[in-house]
């Protein structure tokens, strides 16, 4: 009866992660679960960017879905409550999913009935005009926006919602854009705004602008060409400046989305009506068929999973957000062709690798070693195996464009339960056999299953190996601390967009390490750090794509402080009268905008 | 009575107070950091410090354990909302306070103690009595080899296995829910009872040996003795005379663990995923939300306290003899 | 059936919970017991008593096994801690997800019992190391409990007044511990103040930290039971006699009062132990117990828990030896009772 282990309180820094283009017919692509050459062939069609769309794309209502019903209530099955409800604090991908239906961005997905997203507006009326290179950015807001409590959305809530990202108590949600308004790097964009807007003080109009009600300007001092796919992450979603409370806000935030929050009982339930105030006609991605959500928290992923490959009775008509299918009930799901038929499956954005702590082991040979014996297929059989993973050769997740297919330098795809042998050589040739390697681990049922077995192999490689536990719900606090005690630890990371920049400089820049920065590994290395800023500059997406693999590689091969071990796949089940359902590949999980309930 | 009662209530208070003194001072001995917990993700050094002097966290353990107490007095004020006396402390991790997450979750415990107690009671008494009445019969050793057995099943040994057999492969039963009793008593106790079943398993054992033994022992005694010499029939003696001699035992342990389930049965919460006080009290662990789990904690003991007070009460209710110090 | 104090001077006075009882049909059947002491009576009557020596020769198999765990493994030529789904184990066993291949969860002539999932431990040595780990745990903590129990009850008893009062209010205070609760918030915690944050915590403390957790929260009723009969006995003749007679205090806990004990402890004692088993792998199941790739019980069930659709195997042997486990010891604890205090109804 403990609590299930966290499968996305690994991937939770990862954030609400960009995936990208189209799994094609995802909705329902498990008559081949089995096959890695097909899941390959699906990859290679997603490495290309999410293209923006223009006004008559960003114009609603979203196109009806064939053979959808209206109205209905859909039970939802969630095992862990939502720790944040202010767009601003909102980063881990649950919140995420439910940030989709209750808030609305400046910018959004939409994606077509193959699964296809593109880029568009959703407040506003196109996914943004650039200027000057990419250093001026305008939007102009779309008639009958409104929130729930009808009143209009204007572009003080807009110009609100991010000064107020500056203010302290704002503390969980992303930072690209404070960042970029700042030009600073870390969390010196605070300085810029200490007490956000609620001192009575407001960014200069030289960084943001709003000329009428309708318009908004972004002014950077570099080309931000990244800034629409920004804008979309639900942790840039509006906030009312009349209904904001600050702290409170985060239990009781307005909306503007097609629903809104009837009741929430923290770690209990919560429901989701239709909010009148919602007109259709503004939103060109969410369709919003059922007329409440009532979900369920606590609900372990094997208790969703068992209650939806029963499909009896209420659970017909049941849904999950982000509940996936646990490990131990996959290979029920396999003889289970009924039950197949109604799951959705596809990549996830996070990429799973042990990152050695270079400020401990600092001897080259030794993290080579590890490298060769570490065997990667225990965390993928802890995880379901190849249908919810799928091991990894390099850093750059087959969701994002810059993924190299067959990149193993240490022939870990062939050698997946590691190579003991070879590691021992190189360990006695350095002199270094017996090395103590402090090894901290999570510690969920997954961690319990994959590292003895881990263990053991670094053993027979001849480390001295010190395992030790770290509770799963401070694992990267714990590890996100500069000066800790371990040599190495298990990281998952996420491209918050379908692009490395999201990537490479907040994994292995060394002048982001502090406490809490992603940079696990302490990586900090001169090469490294000045290419992140030459490819920063490339504007030619394809081609820094290309250099930030080159990089990626350079990390793996050449530095050798992080191993890639896996890419993370999802698997949904759903009720058999649920419709209109699709992968979404943008949020890694069922895309929610369109399904409806059979009646 | 009244002299008792305010005796034993100013006992149960002092040893609240040790408790809690105790688990305070225990917390502060975990080597993580709660300010790290509740600063999230992305943790800048920054926003610890922030969220550290928002908890209060920057002061002395003893000057923190005086606020806890003081709160409970005259409420707290906390970044997040307000938190009126009785203030039990707010929740590290969700933006909410410590005393109206345990009300939003008693009911849901309270429904499973009060099923599962009547279930275990009627079975396990009854299966007793049954033993007891046809003692050294077929139908005595079936009843107390089963019992005994059935008791031994854990209830993690047998809660996956009764939702295996009857929900998801069958769907004889529907999901066990949690539906409040007020709104609709059919589907409350359609919703638990499988729950109250398993639950009952552990217990009703002990309440049929302990019976079966004592009713047995009572059957000896010289006034039931007497009884039956007087001419009583066995039926009128057994059911007239020797189950009262049962009854003090059986309030004894009825009392102690009526007491441990209404904190919550954590192992069947979370089988069951019903949102009780163990589910409550778990996650909290897990998310080492010390607030909760020091409420939580807090709130099991009152209710052991406080049946154990009531045991004593009863017991003068039932034998006269007995007079309450 | 009190024979008098006198005829038993080393004190083998019965005595039963309850402080004050009717004597109901004193003196029948004194006369055929003359000569016999009290141990060999109890021996008598238990071995009458069919249930309680199958239930005893099961017992004895188990504490067997647990013994001897290291030489069955030898002869069976396996040890639970090989991992046989990793590089130097025999990986081409499992699936790609980690499973056994051959059915019923990898059973063969090789592996009687099967192959864990993803592990791939022997599910044979696996489970008779973990009643090792188990037996031993509760063996300890027993004693522990049974150690506190009759020093603090004894010394409520024996001396009464305010030392009494304080152990009174002392137990009260342990029992108002929400233990289940208790010890799932605290196992990490005082672990943790036991390993410097380099190493790996080191099996031995894990385990010493579960018994001394558990004992500390389970010496009450012990203490409370010990307690009663001391104080029953404070006041009996022949304790009156050997203070009169100018015995020391300590002379008389241990000559006079100790071997009255004896009784009440090993019944409660028998009582306990498999609620230590089944408290213990509870811990393990919820995660703050032992952790892997320690043999135990508890884990063992955490892990079939998870996976019993799929290997039903899995689940099935631990569980049915639990069951088995934990019926023959009520029944032993039963029939060691009767076989003390023949009054007691069967």
């Amino acid at each position: 009866m403990r609590i299930r282990g966290a499968r996305r309180s690994h991937a939770v820094v990862a954030g609400l992660a960009a995936g990208a283009l189209a799994l094609s017919g995802c909705s329902s692509g498990s008559e081949n679960t089995d096959s890695q050459q097909d899941d390959k062939k699906k990859a290679a069609e997603q490495q290309a960017q999410i293209p923006f769309g223009d006004a008559k794309a960003s114009t609603g209502p979203a196109p009806e879905v064939k053979g959808a019903q209206e109205g209905g209530t859909i039970p939802v099955m969630q095992r862990d409550s939502y720790a944040h409800l202010d767009p601003g604090q909102i980063y881990v991908s649950d919140e995420g999913a439910l940030a989709r239906l209750i808030h609305r961005g400046l910018t959004g997905y939409k994606a077509d009935f193959k699964g296809k997203q593109t880029l568009v507006g959703d407040l506003a009326t196109d996914s943004g005009k650039p200027s000057d290179g990419g250093r001026t950015w305008t939007y102009t807001l779309k008639d009958n926006i409104k929130w729930a409590d009808g009143t209009d959305i204007t572009s003080k809530d807009v110009r609100h919602t991010f000064e107020r990202q500056f203010a302290e108590f704002i503390n969980d949600g992303p930072v690209y854009i404070q960042q970029w308004l700042s030009n600073e790097p870390g969390t010196g964009y605070r300085d810029m705004l200490p007490k956000g807007p609620y001192g009575g003080d407001h960014l200069p109009d030289s960084v943001l602008e709003t000329p009428d009600d309708k318009t908004i300007v972004f002014k950077f001092k570099e080309p931000k060409p990244d800034l629409p796919y920004a804008l979309a992450m639900p942790g840039y979603s509006m906030v009312s400046e009349a209904k904001d409370t600050q702290e409170k806000y985060d239990k009781d935030p307005m909306t503007a989305g097609p629903y809104k929050i009837e009741s929430f009982k923290t770690g209990k339930s919560m429901t989701l009506v239709k909010n009148e105030h919602w007109d259709p006609a503004t939103d060109s991605s969410r369709n919003a068929y059922p007329d409440k959500y009532e979900i369920t928290f606590n609900i372990q992923f094997e208790t969703s999973a068992e209650r939806l490959m029963a499909d009896k009775g209420v659970n017909k008509n049941s849904i999950s957000f982000t509940n996936n299918v646990d490990a131990a009930t996959l290979p029920k799901l396999n003889k289970d062709p009924d039950a197949q038929k109604r799951s959705v499956n596809g990549y996830q954005p996070y990429v799973a690798q042990m990152a050695i702590n270079m400020d401990r082991v600092k001897n080259k040979k030794v993290r080579e070693a590890i490298a060769y014996a570490l065997p990667i297929q225990p965390y993928q059989q802890a995880f379901g195996g190849p249908q919810g993973m799928e091991l990894a050769g390099g850093l750059i997740s087959p969701t994002v464009s810059g993924y190299e297919e067959g990149f193993d330098p240490f022939g870990k795809l062939k050698k997946p339960l590691g190579d003991p042998a070879a590691a021992k050589k190189i360990l006695e040739e350095a002199g270094e056999t017996g090395y103590k390697l402090t090894w901290g681990y999570i510690n969920t049922p997954e961690g319990q299953n994959y590292s003895p077995t881990m263990e053991s192999t670094l053993e027979e490689a001849g480390f001295d190996v010190q395992r030790k536990e770290i509770s799963a719900e401070t694992y990267y606090d714990e590890i996100g601390v500069v000066d800790n005690e371990f040599d190495m630890y298990v990281s998952a990371w996420g491209a918050d967009w379908p692009s490395a920049s999201t990537v490479v400089p907040p994994l292995y820049d060394g002048r982001q390490i502090q406490d809490g920065s992603s940079n696990y590994s302490h990586t900090n290395d001169k090469h490294i750090n000045s290419e992140i800023d030459r490819i920063q500059k490339i504007a030619d997406p394809a081609e820094a794509a290309k250099e930030w693999n080159k990089l990626s590689q350079y990390v793996v091969e050449d530095l050798i402080s992080n191993i890639p071990m896996t890419y993370y796949k999802q698997i949904q089940l759903y009720g058999s009268n649920i419709g209109g359902v699709q992968y979404d590949d943008v949020i890694g999980d069922i895309d929610l905008r369109k399904i409806y309930l059979k009646q | 009575m009244l002299r008792f009662l305010i005796r034993r209530t100013i006992g149960a208070l002092i040893i609240l107070l040790i408790l809690s003194a105790v688990c305070f001072f225990l917390f502060f001995a975990i080597p993580r950091d709660p300010a790290r917990i509740s600063c999230g993700e992305k943790c800048t050094p920054e926003n610890l410090e922030l969220i550290r002097r928002s908890l209060g966290l920057d002061d002395p353990v003893p000057v923190q354990y005086w606020n806890f107490l003081a709160g409970i007095f005259s409420g707290r004020s906390y970044p997040t909302g307000d938190c009126p006396a009785p203030c039990l402390g707010r929740s590290f991790v969700h933006d909410e306070n410590v005393l109206t997450l345990i009300q939003d979750r008693f009911p849901t415990t309270l429904s499973l103690t009060i099923g599962a107690a009547i279930v275990f009671l009627v079975f396990g008494v009854g299966a007793g009595m049954i033993a007891a009445w046809r003692r050294g019969t077929a139908l005595d050793k079936f009843v107390s080899g089963s019992s005994l057995v059935i008791g031994s099943l854990q209830i993690y040994f047998i809660g996956p296995l009764v939702l295996w057999a009857l929900v998801y492969s069958t769907g004889l039963f529907g999901d066990p829910t949690y539906n409040p009793f007020t709104e609709n008593p059919w589907k409350w106790a359609v919703g638990l009872i499988l729950p109250w079943a398993v639950l009952s398993t552990i217990f009703a054992s002990n309440y049929t040996r302990m019976v079966r033994s004592t009713m047995i022992e009572q059957l000896q005694e010289e006034h039931v003795r007497t009884a039956k010499a007087k001419g009583m029939s066995s039926g009128t003696v057994f059911f007239r005379y020797a189950w009262r001699g049962a009854l003090i035992p059986v309030v004894t342990i009825f009392g102690i663990d009526l007491g441990s389930l209404l904190g919550g049965a954590i192992i069947t919460e979370f089988t069951f995923s019903l949102p009780g006080l163990g589910n409550l009290s778990i996650a909290s662990v897990f998310r080492a939300d010390l607030p909760v789990l020091m409420g939580v904690l807090l709130f099991s003991s009152t209710m052991i306290i406080l049946m154990n007070v009531i045991v004593d009460a009863a017991y003068a209710f039932i034998d006269p003899r007995i007079r309450l110090s | 059936m009190t024979s008098p104090s006198e005829a038993a001077p080393t004190g083998s006075e019965p005595t039963t919970l309850e402080p004050v009882k009717a004597e109901g049909g004193e003196g029948q059947g004194a006369a055929e017991y003359i000569g016999k002491s009290p141990g060999q009576l109890m021996w008598q009557r238990f071995k009458r008593d069919r249930a309680g020596v199958i239930s005893a020769y099961v017992v004895g198999f188990f504490v067997l096994v647990a013994i001897l765990a290291p030489l069955i493994s030898k002869l069976y030529g396996k040890s639970p801690y090989t991992l046989y789904n990793s590089a130097t184990g025999k990986p081409e066993l499992f699936d790609a997800l980690g499973y056994p291949i051959k059915p019923n969860g990898g059973i063969s002539g090789e592996f009687w019992f099967g192959l864990e999932p993803i592990l791939g431990r022997d599910v044979f040595t696996l489970l008779i190391y973990s009643i090792r780990t188990s037996l031993a745990i509760a063996v300890a903590v027993t004693i522990l409990t049974v150690g506190i129990g009759v020093l603090l009850g004894v010394a409520a008893g024996f001396t009464g007044g305010r030392t009494d009062t304080l152990i009174g209010r002392f137990t009260d205070l342990m029992l108002a511990f929400p233990s289940q609760l208790f010890f799932v918030a605290f196992m990490p915690v005082i672990t943790a103040l036991f390993v410097a944050p380099e190493d790996a915590t080191p099996t031995w403390l894990r385990i010493a930290v579960l018994i001394g957790v558990l004992a500390a929260l389970n010496w009450m009723r012990m203490a409370r039971i010990v307690r009663g009969v001391a104080l029953s006995m404070r006041e009996r003749e022949f304790v009156e006699a050997a203070k009169v007679s100018g015995a020391s205090n300590w002379r008389i806990i241990r000559k006079e009062m100790l071997p009255n004990l004896v009784t009440p402890i090993l019944v409660q004692g028998t009582f306990e132990l498999p609620l230590v088993v089944t408290n213990a792998a509870g811990l393990s199941f919820l995660g703050v117990g032992l952790v892997n790739p320690t043999p135990d019980w508890g884990l063992m069930f955490s892990r079939a828990a998870d996976v019993s659709e799929t290997v039903p195997t899995f689940m099935f042997f631990p569980g049915v030896a639990m069951v088995i486990f934990v019926v023959a010891f009520n029944l032993l604890g039963d029939s060691v009772r009767d076989a003390f205090d023949p009054k007691a109804a069967r």
